[in-house]
């Protein structure tokens, strides 16, 4: 039941990735061909709407990273300990992340409400309320992961499982 | 104090295992409450930091490379490159060498050059028996060339503080860059004749031939990526999304090895190694701001600045100084908090400030490399999906080859300063 | 007991907004017998000038110095100055407007916000002049259609497009490669010393269109809430050393403009010097369009009308 919220979670989060970044990819090269065709034309918001999709899917990116047990991380200390003592490790970390992330999520709303009350808009000539655009971006990605972690808690999963080489083989086959 | 407590956090933690961009956080965000700073700060200083247009450009790139590698198109230009050089010993090591060379000179940093071109060269080594670790090593070394080779951000940045004319530094770059391509060859023809690594047989000229004018429609990439640039048309981030959207054309268009339906998840797939990075740059930005803010990198500078040493004596200490910060800040840490405090001295030391901006981006290379906390250590655990011991393993006899570099550059300042001046001073 | 406060810029040593920062550094030293320290952090190595505004807001950040165009992603209305009425106006102009109640209303915009203005106020860096340029450009009309990079501003992108200036908003980090691969073709509303600052005559900038259009200065600011954390004989002191530090700074940067120009003649960039009557038939042109700038760029009309009407009385 658990790994299948998951894979459909983690699905519908591969969609919106690629969706951002596609969307991304069009509105700054969409800039870039009316400066080139129609200087006269050029808008002064392409790259920095294009940096708020990129922001938005790397954030987003963060909880998938987590399910697919792709956060980086180092075990050549911990590698060499005995089992026993490898699983407390690996349980602490996990309580760590999901405490970090906790606080991140509960900061970067605290960060959302202050830069709405101040105002504070773009450079730009569209004045985007870096609020809604820019801070949201934080407390959703990490809330995003806090629930995903809690699910993953309880289908026993950690987020910086190291991959064994022979998964990594599949990296060099081509896409399913 | 302070800063061993926070630095001895951040390592205790890595050292269980946290992932990175944890232990860097917890250790920042500890520190900033213990100095009473208001932490959602903390928070909007983290995502302000990836919010720059030299963010844009990394997905993009990332995701011309995914359209490489699993399109066939990467394999094709492997081949095509391989009916050259195939059978020397060790012949795609140097093909992986002569590629990142070339792609340094259209992107701007470090990063990005060593995690496009690891998405296929990485799997294209591993797949003609060469070991993994070597394969992180050859990409991430030579991936440090995005920032010595021109165009450089870190160089525009230094620019920019310095006041020294951008031109001049691009210039600059240029002989070191191709001296440190010429080093890191060496190391791997070295490497690869003592583990005997393949040489593939000479080709006959009809499977040459064949390679070769396969591989065109592939070139149109690259060269659409160069002709951008150098004729003026797009800017050097723009060119990452030309280089997107051709890949992405020239997989599913030419070689249909890929169709519209896997756009999606490839492009996600893109941005999901990407954001593993970014997320390690969010925080390593967040423990680089404590750490500015403590004082205490500043201090250790001045204080080496400040003990009377003979120019010489001077550039061994700065140094040693940089390649101790360089382990555990962010690179870009290294420039904004050493060249402020450093320049004024240039002049009473006479030391040119452009041949000191090389010497500062050499350092910066190897902070790249150098764990803990090294970006390309961390770019190539994520897309060849490795464990960061691996990448570090790889790199080291690379890093060693970049310190004998590191005393060139420092000691024959004529390496930086000869092209400039004949171009700008003749 | 002892402050330590952390004073936070985005330019190097050596620059005048650095070297203003550290004269009110020592000057609060001084002036409280060593009981408050500033640090000073600069070349962006805390925050970049976008952060250091909202941690100044937040009291993360003690004090800064910045200028009046990125304030104005806070505060639209400190745009004033950079508008059209301002095309043409000298520094003594400025003051009038800035040193008066128009300026104090405006500081206290700012410290609605939680950002103070200590008195003694602002200081000039330079006016804005329209454009320098790789290929020659010595009127208007010869700049019509030319690609250039502008500061990231709405005020400064909307007079350039009313000019038929492709005025294209561009990183300072970008700059330097447009030019010379060619994407631009020169700098719009940029300095005198960004010029020789940036030594751009190495880019490819060989021609100064300098007509005077509008200005921008820097202003020292202070948290509103690191400062009422602070005694009342503390925040004096702070508040007196920069009315000691303000003079010198004034006289000290229009020193340093007047060397600019000679910096950047001696290497190789011809100046137009436009004549008055070019400098003000433009600015009535572009009065036309002020209002919808205004609009556009969120500032309050009422106090915009108000800064003109000074402005012309002077
Ligand atoms: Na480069
Ligand atoms: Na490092």
């Amino acid at each position: 039941m658990t790994d299948t919220i998951l894979r459909i979670w983690s699905r519908i989060e591969t969609v919106l990735i690629g969706l951002l970044v596609l969307c991304a990819l069009f509105t700054f090269m969409g800039g870039a061909a009316v400066r080139v065709l129609t200087p006269q034309h050029a808008v002064d918001w392409a790259d920095e709407v294009a940096l708020y999709f990129i922001v938005w899917a790397s954030v987003i990116a963060g909880s998938t990273l987590a399910a697919e047990g792709r956060h980086i991380n180092t075990e050549i200390i911990v590698g060499g300990l005995s089992d026993r003592k490898r699983r407390a490790a690996a349980v602490f970390t996990f309580a760590l992340t999901l405490v970090f992330c906790a606080v991140m999520a509960w900061l970067g709303w605290e960060a959302f409400e202050f830069s709405r009350m101040l105002d504070d808009r773009s450079a730009s000539s569209l004045r985007t309320p870096q609020a809604w655009f820019l801070f949201l971006a934080l407390p959703t990605g990490m809330g995003l992961m806090v629930l995903k972690m809690i699910l993953l808690a309880f289908a026993g999963r950690g987020i910086t499982t190291s991959p064994e080489p022979a998964e990594t083989a599949d990296f060099t086959k081509k896409a399913e | 104090m302070e800063a061993v407590i926070g630095l001895g956090g951040m390592l205790a933690l890595m050292a269980l295992g946290a992932p990175i961009f944890v232990a860097l956080g917890v250790a920042a965000l500890v520190m900033l409450a213990f100095e009473g700073r208001p932490l959602f700060d903390a928070a909007m200083t983290s995502v302000s930091g990836i919010n720059s247009t030299t963010f844009l450009a990394v997905p993009f790139f990332v995701m011309a490379a995914t359209f490489m590698q699993r399109g066939g198109i990467a394999r094709i230009i492997i081949d095509a490159a391989e009916a050259w050089v195939g059978h020397f010993r060790g012949g795609l090591g140097l093909v992986c060498v002569l590629a990142t060379t070339l792609f340094a000179a259209i992107s701007g940093s470090s990063v990005v050059t060593a995690m496009a071109m690891g998405t296929f060269l990485i799997p294209a080594m591993v797949a003609r028996g060469y070991h993994r670790p070597f394969a992180l090593g050859t990409v991430g070394a030579s991936g440090t060339l995005g920032m010595l080779i021109p165009p450089s951000l870190s160089m525009i940045l230094f620019g920019l503080i310095a006041e020294e004319s951008v031109p001049r530094l691009f210039l600059a770059g240029v002989v070191p860059g191709l001296i440190q391509a010429a080093i890191l060859a060496t190391v791997v023809m070295i490497i690869s004749r003592k583990r005997g690594y393949a040489s593939g047989e000479r080709l006959s000229r009809q499977e040459f031939t064949r390679r070769n004018l396969r591989a065109l429609p592939a070139l149109f990439i690259p060269i659409s990526v160069f002709v951008g640039i150098y004729s003026g048309i797009t800017t050097v981030t723009e060119s990452a999304g030309v280089a997107a959207i051709s890949s992405v054309l020239i997989a599913v268009l030419v070689y249909r090895e890929v169709g519209w339906k896997d756009v999606f998840s490839m492009t996600a797939e893109a941005m999901k190694a990407a954001s593993a990075v970014t997320f390690i740059v969010m925080f390593a930005m967040l423990f680089a701001h404590w750490i500015t803010g403590s004082g205490i990198p500043t201090h250790l500078v001045r204080w080496a600045t400040a003990t009377g040493l003979e120019p010489w004596q001077f550039l061994i200490a700065l140094n040693l100084i940089m390649l101790v910060m360089g382990m555990f800040l962010d690179a870009v840490a290294v420039l904004l908090i050493v060249t402020p405090i450093v320049l004024p001295l240039l002049p009473i030391l006479g030391i040119d400030p452009i041949h000191f901006g090389i010497l500062l981006i050499v350092n910066m290379e190897i902070a790249f490399l150098t764990p803990p906390i090294g970006l390309n250590l961390f770019v190539l655990s994520s897309i060849a999906r490795a464990p960061l011991s691996e990448a570090i393993r790889g790199v080291l006899p690379f890093v060693a080859a970049m310190l004998g570099f590191l005393i060139l550059v420092t000691y024959v300042p004529e390496v930086s300063l000869w092209l400039p001046t004949m171009v700008f001073d003749r | 007991q002892s402050v330590n406060l952390r004073l936070s810029v985005e330019t190097p040593p050596g620059h005048v907004r650095n070297l203003a920062a550290e004269r009110w550094a020592e000057t609060i030293g001084e002036l409280s017998g060593g009981d408050i320290a500033v640090e000073i952090f600069p070349a962006g190595q805390l925050y970049n000038s976008a952060d250091a505004i909202r941690a100044l807001a937040s009291g993360a950040l003690d004090l800064s110095i910045q200028a009046s165009p990125t304030l104005s992603r806070l505060e639209p209305n400190l745009s004033v100055i950079t508008l059209p009425m301002f095309f043409g106006a000298s520094a003594e102009d400025v003051r009038g407007i800035l040193d008066g109640d128009l300026g104090d209303e405006l500081w206290a915009m700012l410290e609605s916000r939680g950002i103070m203005v200590p008195s003694g106020g602002h200081f000039e860096f330079a006016p804005n002049n329209t454009a320098y340029t790789v290929e020659p450009a010595d009127s208007y009309a010869a700049l019509e259609g030319r690609t250039l990079a502008t500061p990231p501003s709405p005020v400064v992108v909307a007079i350039m497009n009313a000019m038929n200036i492709n005025g294209v908003a561009t990183p300072r980090t970008e700059i330097v490669l447009q030019l010379t691969q060619g994407q631009i073709e020169g700098m719009g509303s940029v300095t005198d010393l960004t010029i020789s600052g940036g030594r751009l005559w190495e880019a490819g900038i060989a021609h100064a269109f300098n007509d005077n259009a509008g200005w921008g200065v820097y202003i020292p600011l202070m948290s509103a809430r690191v400062m009422n954390g602070l005694t009342d004989e503390q925040r004096q002191i702070i508040d007196d050393a920069w009315s000691q530090t303000v003079g010198w700074a004034r006289d000290y940067a229009a020193e340093e403009l007047a060397h600019a120009r000679a910096t950047n003649e001696e290497n190789g960039i011809t100046y137009a010097d436009p004549s008055d009557e070019a400098v003000s038939e433009m600015r009535e042109r572009m009065l036309a369009v002020q209002d919808d700038i205004v609009d556009a760029s969120g500032m309050n009309a009422d106090f915009v009308a108000r800064v003109a009407e000074a402005l012309q009385g002077a």
